[in-house]
């Protein structure tokens, strides 16, 4: 009865995983709707390595506000935009072009062609006049007299908190003494006075209020309907506290994947391979063992597959090939240190549904140290480094999981199941058996 | 019978550890200072072989005009070598480029020691742009040379920190897990394999970019998890009350580990050796990338299994462990326990008669 549920339950799990790798692969329509489900594969995000970037030049210029030269504008400009940039990729570049000139390259994710403004750093002003003449028009209130901008949220509604400092507030005073009894408050972004940033309606008596606080928080779910609005909002205006400016040289433009087109089906075969490779090794070293083990290796493949899409911030670069790799070898090792000390356990004499008892239990608290470790190291990575390390950390940290699920608890599931079929004959599994007793 | 291939095998492996690991510790450690103090010498004297991404360079576009055919790209970057060898100049890479389509070329130029002045930019700027109108069409545009550079301070400074991090959290987390002589060898993995990883940079001259510190992350996870492994194993052949001695238990456990963990490494190892060298003659960066995985590998193993347990031979004294102690003690009265519970059902079920 064991016997022929574990068969069962084998060939339903083998369908399971067939399915999941034909859904990774295939891309189709979704029925009733004009959305097309486009496979998990496709899914996954790719870095500029293999599927290309999005790259601008711009010029960098500073007003009488900013205290430096030109090299600190363009270094200051440079670490504003990395500190940006690197909140949403893993991998960028951030160059330094002649001496006034920042190339800003990021990867092409999700086919999106542009380079957010949020992460451009401009001069920030603020008036209630609306500026027909910008040569006739001095700012009074611009980067230089705000103090901190951030996200805030109040009674539930996002928005952005700005402070200033007491120039500012005077120059609100200012403007407020000039208000007749309804105004606007204006935010020009880049001395482009053609185009207003933001607009918020205010009074004499509003913005005298705004004035003596020292703060503005500006909130309203038709201005900042998301978080992510007010957060891109907040981070224009903190970027504008440094008095510089970025324009954008030329146009913004798409460029081919660093390894060329064709490198991610490359990939693909390697990862393949490795697999096969893995499977291999088993079944030259336990034999009929492979089957469950092979099939927990695939579980764990399915499901790397089905959570990559999921988070944006798995931006697969060469380096992050790699560290998919790392992660698959140290799931595959995970599973052999189990079957390994199976194999002692059973040599040293115990029996063999006994042996693979007491070997989960041992190889259970080596792994959940190991994953422990691991994790704690790619969270801090992931958390604080940049670039291919961070790329590298985020993976393993994302999947860290599914490699200690299939490791821990897929892997002895299956292998119970697989003893339940063949509970005694050990040399079908390639073990040696240990002692005076015999089971056969 | 215990005479069978497999077992005989591991017998080979242990013979294979068995060394005096806290005499020959000093050799053991001395071989990674060597390596270090090399590759420090070599970086010093010829600087690390950063790649081109990392370098200072010149860059120019070449705007097409039209989308970029596959037939007509190796036309297309032939006439721009051409152009560029005029001017004893080559390109280090040829990008396409373009706005919804690709209609031009980012040609980044091998970094040289010469700086240009801004004339001389411009006479090979329009120098470039004449050949291309001649060789390709008249309403070829070649913008102008721009001098690009990097800094990498930040990324470096970063790494480091995490490395600090994590020898930090390392060392409590063994400590905790098992012991103070298991947490001062964790600190030694993660100090001796991120910085032997660095000098395989330094001495081989492999080229050294962004990817590199992804390498060193790597190795030091690999490191970290064979040394817990080996720690464990060794754990586990001291609860079982074996009267080993440290260089013993060190054996033992490097045999158990070398079957499970690092046999498969090498077979992988062994396939990314022949992927490295088929590449070598497609895509040379993707093999030196490769090569570097391999090294920092083969690194990450010494450390965890020879290094770090050596110095964990020198300070442990398992007479000394208290803990240990009190673990097989738990142990032993809970099979005592055990032991007596099931005599107690034993005599229950007898029937007396």
């Amino acid at each position: 009865m064991k016997k022929k549920r574990a068969i069962r339950n084998f060939i339903i799990l083998a369908i399971l995983l067939l399915i999941c790798f034909i859904f990774s692969f295939v891309s189709f329509r979704i029925p009733t709707t004009v959305d097309r489900f486009a496979g998990f594969v496709n899914g996954i995000y790719l870095s500029k390595d293999f599927n290309g970037g999005v790259t601008a030049t711009y010029t960098v210029t500073y007003d009488d506000n900013f205290n430096g030269d030109e090299e600190l504008a363009v270094s200051k400009a440079m670490a504003r935009v990395e500190s940006l940039v690197a909140r949403d990729y893993g991998e960028y570049y951030i160059e330094k072009v002649d001496s006034d000139k920042i190339c800003v390259t990021i990867p092409k994710i999700s086919e999106s062609t542009t380079i957010k403004s949020n992460y451009l750093v401009n001069f920030i002003t603020f008036t209630t006049e609306s500026v027909s003449d910008p040569d006739e028009f001095t700012p009074t209130f611009t980067g230089a007299n705000i103090t901190e901008a951030k996200y805030f949220t109040s009674n539930g509604a996002f928005g952005t908190l700005i402070s200033f400092n007491d120039a500012g507030k005077q120059a609100l005073l200012d403007m407020a003494d000039g208000l007749s009894s309804t105004g606007t408050l204006y935010i020009y972004q880049d001395k482009d006075y053609s185009s207003v940033l933001l607009r918020i309606s205010v009074d004499s008596n509003s913005l005298t209020t705004i004035a003596n606080n020292n703060q503005i928080f500006i909130s309203d779910v038709s201005i900042f309907p998301t978080k992510d609005n007010a957060v891109e909002f907040a981070d224009k205006i903190a970027s504008g506290m440094l008095n510089v400016d970025m324009s954008l040289e030329g146009s913004v433009s798409i460029i081919t994947p660093t390894f060329g087109e064709g490198s991610t089906t490359i990939i693909g075969i390697i990862m393949i391979l490795l697999i096969v490779l893995s499977v291999v090794y088993l079944v030259f070293r336990y034999k009929a063992l492979a089957l469950p083990t092979a099939m927990s290796m695939l579980c764990f493949v399915a499901l790397s597959l089905i959570i990559m899409p999921i988070f944006e911030s798995i931006q697969v670069s060469f380096a992050g090939f790699i560290g998919l790799a790392i992660i698959y070898i140290l799931t595959y090792v995970a599973h052999i240190i189990y079957l390994e000390k199976a194999r002692n356990d059973f040599a040293s004499g115990k029996k063999l549904l006994a042996s693979f008892k007491s070997a989960y239990v041992k190889s259970v608290l080596a792994n959940t140290d190991m994953y422990v470790v691991v994790f704690m190291l790619s969270l801090a990575s992931a958390l604080i480094a940049m670039g291919a390390m961070k790329t590298v950390a985020i993976i393993l940290a994302i999947l860290v999981f599914p490699s200690a699920l299939c490791s821990m608890l897929i892997h002895r599931g299956l292998v119970k199941w697989y003893l339940d079929i063949n509970p005694t004959k050990y040399k079908k599994i390639n073990f040696e058996k240990g002692g005076l007793d015999n089971e056969e | 019978m215990k005479n069978n291939k497999s077992i005989s095998f591991k017998e080979k492996l242990t013979k294979l550890f068995s060394i005096d690991y806290a005499k020959n510790a000093k050799f053991l450690i001395l071989i990674p200072v060597i390596i270090f103090a090399l590759a420090v010498m070599m970086t010093c004297l010829l600087g690390l072989n950063y790649t081109t991404e990392l370098k200072s360079k010149y860059r120019f576009t070449v705007d097409i005009g039209v989308e970029i055919e596959d037939k007509d790209n190796s036309k297309y970057i032939e006439a721009i070598d051409t152009a560029l060898q005029d001017n004893d100049l080559s390109a280090y890479s040829y990008d396409k480029i373009g706005q919804n389509i690709y209609t031009g070329y980012q040609v980044t130029l091998n970094p040289t020691k010469t700086t240009f002045t801004d004339t001389e930019l411009e006479e090979i700027q329009q120098k470039i742009e004449d050949s291309l109108n001649v060789s390709i069409s008249d309403t070829i545009e070649v913008s102008d040379l721009s001098y690009v550079s990097t800094s990498i301070s930040n990324t470096f400074g970063r790494a480091f920190i995490v490395l600090a991090i994590l020898m930090v959290v390392a060392f409590v987390y063994t400590w905790i897990r098992f012991n103070r002589s298991v947490a001062l060898g964790m600190l030694f993995v993660t100090i001796c394999a991120p910085a032997l990883a660095f000098a395989i940079y330094g001495l081989c001259r492999l080229p050294f970019g962004y990817t590199s510190l992804a390498i060193i992350l790597i190795s030091t996870v690999i490191a970290i998890a064979l040394y817990i492994y080996v720690m464990d194993e060794i754990r586990n052949a001291e609860l079982d009350e074996n009267s080993y001695t440290n260089n013993q238990y060190i054996a033992n456990a490097n045999a158990q580990v070398g079957i499970s963990a690092v046999l498969p490494i090498l077979c992988f190892a062994g396939f990314v050796i022949v992927a490295t060298f088929i590449l070598i003659f497609a895509k040379i960066n993707i093999a030196f990338i490769l090569m570097a995985v391999l090294l920092a590998a083969v690194v990450a193993m010494y450390v965890a299994m020879y290094l770090a347990p050596s110095l964990w031979a020198i300070v442990y004294n398992k007479d000394k462990d208290s803990r240990l102690r009190s673990k097989i003690e738990r142990i032993r009265k809970s099979k005592e326990k055990k032991a007596n519970k099931d005599k107690k059902e034993e005599d229950n079920d007898k029937i007396v008669v």
